[in-house]
C-alpha cells in the first residue's frame, strides 16, 4: 500500500496531471499491449516449438537409444554366430570347447554356452561360474532353447532374473545346415548399463529398458534393475505396453519427476527402450523466452513511459507557454510574447498569438496617444477658458468700479466748481480789499492797515491753497469721470515705435519737472517689424506715460534704498508678434509683492504714500488696454527685482473693436 | 492498474529467476555435504586393507568423498578372535558406514551392533543370513557377494582342465571361516561330478600351514585347491611359496594371486567389485537406506596364470586354459 502511494507519487511526477499523463499512460498502455500480446504469442510459439522439438528430439533418441540395444544384443548374436558355421558339428570336442572359451572371452555378457545337437541333447555347457559339463546329453529337444531356435534360426528368451537379481535373457541360435544344432547363450543383460548410461538425453535425462511386461531390464541406477523393478504402472509404460507406439508426454519417471517420456520398441526383443528427459530441461528454453519477453516487457514499458513522458512534455510545455502568455496578455501585458522556435502547429498558434499581441499593443499605444493629445488641449482650453473668466470677472469689475468712480465723480463735480469760483472769486475780493485800504491810505489807521494786510495775506494764501487742492480735485474727478467717457477721440493706424518714443519722452521729462536729480537710464528695444498699429493714440500715450511713470518712481523707491552699485534701467521694448504686438515695459525697482499683484488694477489702489498718487493710473491703463483695444495686460514681478508690464495688442483690431 | 502488471511481471519474473536457478542447480553433479563423514574398514589381513585402499577409496573419491577431506576413513585389521577389540574400538568411532570384508569380520561387527551400516565384501550374505535376498537384502546391510563358494567348483574344475591328469586334489580350508562349509559342499559336489579324490587339510593359523603342506605330502596330493578366504589371500605368497616347495600346482581365489605364485588365480574382477563396493558406501552416505541398495553380484571373471611356477613344477598348460588366462605372469 505504501509502495504503491509512492509510485503513484513517482507517475505523478514523470507525468503531470491533464494532457501528460493522459498521453503517457496511452503510450504505456499502447507499447504493454503491444508487448505482452507479441511475447505472449512469443511464448507460445517457443512453447510449441520447444515441446514439438523436444518430443521430435525425444523420439529420435529413444529410435537411436532402441538401435544402440538392439545393436548389442545384435552383437552378441554375430559373435554367437561364429559358432554356427555349418561345419561345426563335425570339429572336435576339444575344438568346439576352445571356440567357445574364446567366444566367453570376446563378449563379457555371456555367462553360460550350451551347444545343443541335432537331436536336442546338450554336447557341451561352459560357465563362467560353475564347472563345464562335457557330453550331458541333456535332451532339450522340447524347450524353446532348441524347438524355437531350430524353428526360427533365432531364440531371444524372455528377461529372468538370476538368483532373483540379475537380469538374463538366453540367446539361441540354430546352425547352419539340415539337421542344425543350436549355440544357446545366457547373457547377462547388467552389461546393458554401459550401453544405457552411454545414451546422452540432454543433460539431466536418463534412459531405460523394460522388457514387454514392464519389468526393468537396464537402467543407469543399477540398483533398479538389480530390485527386479516393475514399471507397468508408470503411465508411459502402461501405455507403451497397450498400444506401441505413442506421441512423448509429461509424466512422472521412474523417480516421481515429471518427465517428457518417449519410447521406441526394439521388434525382434519385444522391449521398450523409454528416453526421459525433465520436464524443466525441456521448459529451459521456454521459460528463457518468458525471461526475455518479461525483461523487454518491462524495458519496453519503462521506455514507453519515459518516451510517453518526454512526449507529453515536449507538447503541454508549449501549450502551456501559450496558455501562461494568453493569462499575462488577459491580465494586460500587452508586451507578452510566446518564444516558441517549433515548425508545428503550435508554433504556428503562438505566431498567431503574437501578432495578435502586437496588434493589441499597438492599437493600445494609439489610443493612449491620442487621448494624451486630447488631453492637453482639453486642459489647455480649460486654462485659456479660465484666465478669460478671470479676466472677464475682473473687467466687470473695473467697469462697475469705474461706473461708480464715475457716478461719484459727476456728483461731486459741481460742488467742486463752486469751491473753486467762489475760492478764485474771494481772492479776487482779498485784492479788492486791499485796493480800497490803500485808497483809503491815512483815513486808516497804520496799525490797522497792517493788520489788515497780514490778514489779507494769509486769505491770499488760503484761497491759493483752495484753488491748488480744488484743481487737484477736479483733476481727480476729470480721471474719474475718464472712466466712464468710451471711444472718446478718435483711432486710427499709426507706427508705434515712434508712439512710444514719444511717450518715453514726456515721461522722462515729466519726471525730471519733478524730481530733479532723477538719475535712471532708458533702454529702448524697437523691433522695426511692428509697423502700423491700430489705435487710440491719445489713451495709449496715457498708458504708456502711466507705465513709464510709475517704473520710474519704483526705481527712484528702490534707490533711496539701495547701495552705490544701483543702477536703475527702465527698458521699454516692442515685439512684432504674428497676430499682433507687445510693448513692454521692464525696470529693475522695488517690484511688486504677490498680495498686491491682483489689485493693482483695482480703482483707488495705490502704493505710493498719500497725496502722490491717485490710485487710478493702472485701473484706467487697464481699460484702456483691454476694453478700448481689445488687448491684453499683464504683469510679471519678483520682490525687490523687476516689474515688467507686458500689453500685447491686437493687430486686426476692428473687429476687437466692434465687439467692445 | 499499471501497478498490477507490474506485480505480476514481478512475481512471474521472480519465478523465473528462480526456476533457472534451480534449473541450473540441479544441472551440476549434486555434491555432498560437506560434514566429515566416517568410514570404517575392517578386514582380516592388512592386504584387504590396501586393496581397498589403492581401489576402493579412489572410487569414493570420485563420487565426491574423498579422504581427508569430507570423508574419514579408519582401518582396522585382526585375527579372528582379536576382530571383537578391533569391532568395539572400531564403533566407539560411530562410524556412518562400516565396510568389512569377508563373511567372519562381518559377523564380528554384527555382534556388537545390529543398526550400524554395513557394506559387505565377502563370500555369500544371504547364505550367511546377512540379508533377506540380494535385489532387497532389508536390514542395515548390503554389499558384495563374490560368490566364493560356488566359484570353488569352478577353480576345482579349472585345475583339473589344467591338469588332467593328477586325480588326487587337496584343498587347504580356513577352518574358523564361516564360509568354509558352503566351499566344502560345493568342491564336494563337483568333485565327485568330475570323479576326483578331494582330501581337505583344515588349517586355523597361519602356523598350521607346514604341517598341513607335510600332511599333503604324505598323503601324495597332485593338485591344490585354496579355500576362498580372506586369511588365505593375505597370505598367498607364504603358501605359494610352501606348495612350490611341497610341489604342488595350486588354484587361488583371485587372479593376482598367481602372480604371488599361486599356479592359477581364477576369481571375479576385484578392481570392478571394490569400486562399486565404493558406489554402494557413497549411497548410503548420501542417505539410501543400506537395506535398499541390492547386494551386486560379479560380472567379470579374470584368470590369472604363472608361468614361472609352471616351469618351475614342469607344467605345461593346455591351450583351453591359456585362452582363459587374462594375467600371465611370466
Amino acid at each position: 500500500m505504501h509502495r504503491l502511494r509512492g509510485l503513484r507519487v513517482l507517475l505523478a511526477r514523470l507525468l503531470p496531471a491533464g494532457l501528460a499523463r493522459r498521453f503517457g499512460l496511452a503510450m504505456v498502455g499502447l507499447v504493454s499491449a503491444a508487448l505482452v500480446s507479441t511475447g505472449a504469442v512469443n511464448m507460445w510459439v517457443t512453447w510449441q516449438e520447444a515441446t514439438a522439438g523436444a518430443v521430435q528430439v525425444q523420439r529420435e533418441k529413444a529410435q537411436a537409444a532402441a538401435e544402440r540395444v538392439a545393436q548389442f544384443i545384435e552383437g552378441i548374436e554375430s559373435q554367437v554366430g561364429w559358432t554356427t558355421r555349418a561345419e561345426w558339428s563335425r570339429v572336435s570336442p576339444e575344438q568346439r570347447r576352445y571356440d567357445f572359451i574364446r567366444l566367453q572371452r570376446q563378449v563379457p555378457a555371456i555367462t553360460d554356452l550350451q551347444y545343443i545337437d541335432a537331436t536336442g541333447r546338450e554336447q557341451l555347457r561352459l560357465s563362467r561360474l560353475e564347472p563345464d559339463v562335457v557330453g550331458s546329453g541333456t535332451d532339450f529337444s522340447t524347450d524353446p532353447v532348441f524347438a524355437s531356435a531350430v524353428a526360427a534360426r533365432v531364440w531371444r528368451g524372455p528377461v529372468y532374473f538370476r538368483r532373483g537379481s540379475e537380469p538374463y535373457m538366453t540367446l539361441s541360435l540354430a546352425h547352419v545346415g539340415r539337421n542344425p544344432g543350436v549355440t544357446a547363450a545366457s547373457v547377462n543383460l547388467k552389461l546393458i548399463w554401459d550401453v544405457v548410461t552411454a545414451i546422452r538425453i540432454g543433460r539431466a535425462g536418463y534412459a531405460y529398458v523394460t522388457d514387454g511386461a514392464g519389468r526393468l531390464v537396464a537402467h543407469p541406477d543399477m540398483s533398479l534393475v538389480l530390485r527386479e523393478t516393475d514399471l507397468s504402472r508408470l503411465p508411459q509404460v502402461a501405455g507403451a505396453i497397450a498400444h506401441g507406439d505413442a506421441t512423448p508426454t509429461t509424466v512422472p519417471g521412474p523417480d516421481g519427476r515429471q518427465v517428457l517420456s518417449a519410447h521406441a520398441v526394439i521388434p525382434q526383443l519385444g522391449w521398450i527402450v523409454f528416453v526421459e528427459l525433465p520436464r524443466r530441461e525441456v521448459l529451459a528454453p521456454v521459460w528463457a523466452s518468458l525471461m526475455q519477453t518479461l525483461v523487454l516487457l518491462a524495458l519496453g514499458t519503462l521506455m514507453a513511459l519515459l518516451l510517453g513522458g518526454w512526449l507529453a512534455r515536449r507538447m503541454v510545455v508549449p501549450i502551456r507557454q501559450l496558455q501562461a502568455g494568453a493569462q499575462r496578455l488577459g491580465e494586460g501585458d500587452l508586451r507578452q510574447r510566446i518564444s516558441l522556435d517549433s515548425q508545428d502547429e503550435i508554433g504556428a498558434l503562438a505566431r498567431r498569438f503574437n501578432d495578435m499581441a502586437g496588434r493589441i499593443q499597438e492599437a493600445q499605444e494609439t489610443l493612449e496617444a491620442k487621448v494624451a493629445d486630447r488631453t492637453r488641449e482639453l486642459a489647455r482650453s480649460l486654462d485659456e477658458l479660465r484666465l478669460a473668466q478671470d479676466r472677464l470677472v475682473q473687467t466687470e469689475k473695473l467697469a462697475s468700479l469705474g461706473q461708480l468712480t464715475a457716478g461719484i465723480a459727476h456728483e461731486i463735480k459741481n460742488p467742486l466748481n463752486f469751491v473753486n469760483n467762489f475760492a478764485e472769486l474771494s481772492a479776487e475780493l482779498v485784492q479788492e480789499l486791499e485796493e480800497a485800504l490803500a485808497t483809503a491810505g491815512a483815513a486808516v489807521p497804520a496799525a490797522l492797515r497792517e493788520e489788515v494786510a497780514e490778514l489779507a495775506e494769509l486769505l491770499r494764501g488760503n484761497l491759493a491753497k483752495v484753488v491748488q487742492h480744488g484743481k487737484r480735485a477736479d483733476s481727480i474727478v476729470r480721471n474719474m469721470l475718464a472712466h466712464s467717457r468710451e471711444g472718446g477721440g478718435e483711432r486710427r493706424e499709426l507706427a508705434l515705435n515712434p508712439l512710444v518714443e514719444e511717450a518715453m519722452n514726456l515721461a522722462w521729462h515729466g519726471a525730471r519737472a519733478e524730481k530733479p536729480g532723477l538719475n535712471v537710464t532708458l533702454e529702448r528695444d524697437f523691433d522695426p517689424a511692428v509697423g502700423e498699429v491700430w489705435l487710440f493714440p491719445q489713451e495709449f500715450t496715457r498708458v504708456l506715460l502711466n507705465l513709464v511713470g510709475n517704473a520710474v518712481y519704483a526705481t527712484a523707491q528702490r534707490a533711496q534704498h539701495a547701495g552705490p552699485g544701483y543702477e536703475p534701467v527702465v527698458r521699454v521694448s516692442t515685439h512684432a508678434l504674428e497676430d499682433g504686438v507687445e510693448v513692454s515695459v521692464r525696470d529693475n525697482g522695488t517690484g511688486i509683492p504677490e498680495a498686491m499683484r491682483k489689485r493693482i488694477f483695482e480703482p483707488f489702489f495705490t502704493t505710493k504714500p498719500a497725496g502722490e498718487g491717485t490710485g487710478l493710473g493702472l485701473s484706467l491703463s487697464h481699460d484702456i488696454v483691454v476694453k478700448q483695444h481689445g488687448g491684453s495686460f499683464t504683469v510679471e514681478s519678483q520682490e525687490g527685482a523687476f516689474t515688467e508690464f507686458r500689453i500685447l495688442l491686437p493687430r486686426v483690431a476692428r473687429a476687437a473693436m466692434g465687439a467692445a | 492498474m499499471l501497478w498490477g502488471v507490474t506485480k505480476l511481471i514481478r512475481v512471474r519474473l521472480m519465478a523465473a529467476c528462480c526456476m533457472l536457478l534451480c534449473a541450473s542447480l540441479a544441472a551440476r553433479a549434486q555434491p555432498p555435504e560437506t560434514r566429515p563423514w566416517r568410514l570404517a574398514v575392517l578386514a582380516t589381513t592388512p592386504l584387504s586393507l590396501e586393496v581397498t585402499r589403492t581401489r576402493m577409496l579412489p572410487a569414493l573419491a570420485r563420487l565426491g568423498f574423498v579422504d581427508g577431506r569430507n570423508l574419514g576413513v579408519s582401518m582396522y585389521w585382526g585375527e579372528i578372535p582379536e576382530l571383537p577389540d578391533r569391532v568395539r574400538a572400531l564403533l566407539q568411532e560411530r562410524p556412518d558406514v562400516v565396510f568389512t570384508t569377508g563373511s567372519d569380520t562381518t559377523q564380528a561387527v554384527r555382534a556388537q551392533s545390529t543398526t550400524v551400516p554395513v557394506v559387505y565384501f565377502g563370500a555369500d550374505p544371504v547364505g550367511q543370513g546377512f540379508a533377506a535376498s540380494l535385489a532387497r537384502p532389508g536390514g542395515m546391510l548390503t554389499g558384495i557377494s563374490i560368490l566364493a563358494a560356488e566359484l570353488e567348483g569352478k577353480r576345482l574344475d579349472m585345475l583339473h582342465q589344467a591338469l588332467p591328469g593328477r586325480r588326487r586334489i587337496g584343498a587347504l580350508m580356513y577352518a574358523p571361516s564361516p564360509d568354509r562349509p558352503a566351499s566344502e559342499r560345493e568342491m564336494r559336489r563337483t568333485a565327485a561330478t568330475l570323479g576326483l579324490e578331494l582330501r581337505l587339510f583344515d588349517v586355523a593359523t597361519r602356523e598350521g600351514f607346514p604341517a598341513a603342506f607335510a600332511a599333503m605330502q604324505e598323503a601324495r596330493i597332485e593338485a591344490l585347491l585354496i579355500m576362498a578366504t580372506p586369511q588365505f589371500f593375505g597370505d598367498a605368497a607364504q603358501l605359494a611359496r610352501l606348495a612350490r616347495e611341497a610341489q604342488l600346482p595350486t588354484i587361488c581365489e583371485w587372479a593376482s594371486m598367481a602372480g604371488a605364485g599361486c599356479l592359477l588365480g581364477f576369481g571375479p574382477d576385484i578392481d570392478d567389485l571394490r569400486r562399486r563396493a565404493g558406489s554402494q558406501v557413497a549411497r548410503i552416505l548420501s542417505g539410501v537406506p543400506p537395506g535398499d541398495i541390492p547386494i551386486e553380484l560379479p560380472t567379470r571373471y579374470t584368470l590369472g596364470v604363472n608361468l614361472r611356477t609352471a616351469q618351475a613344477l614342469g607344467i605345461t598348460l593346455p591351450a583351453t586354459v591359456m585362452a582363459q588366462a587374462d594375467d600371465v605372469f611370466e
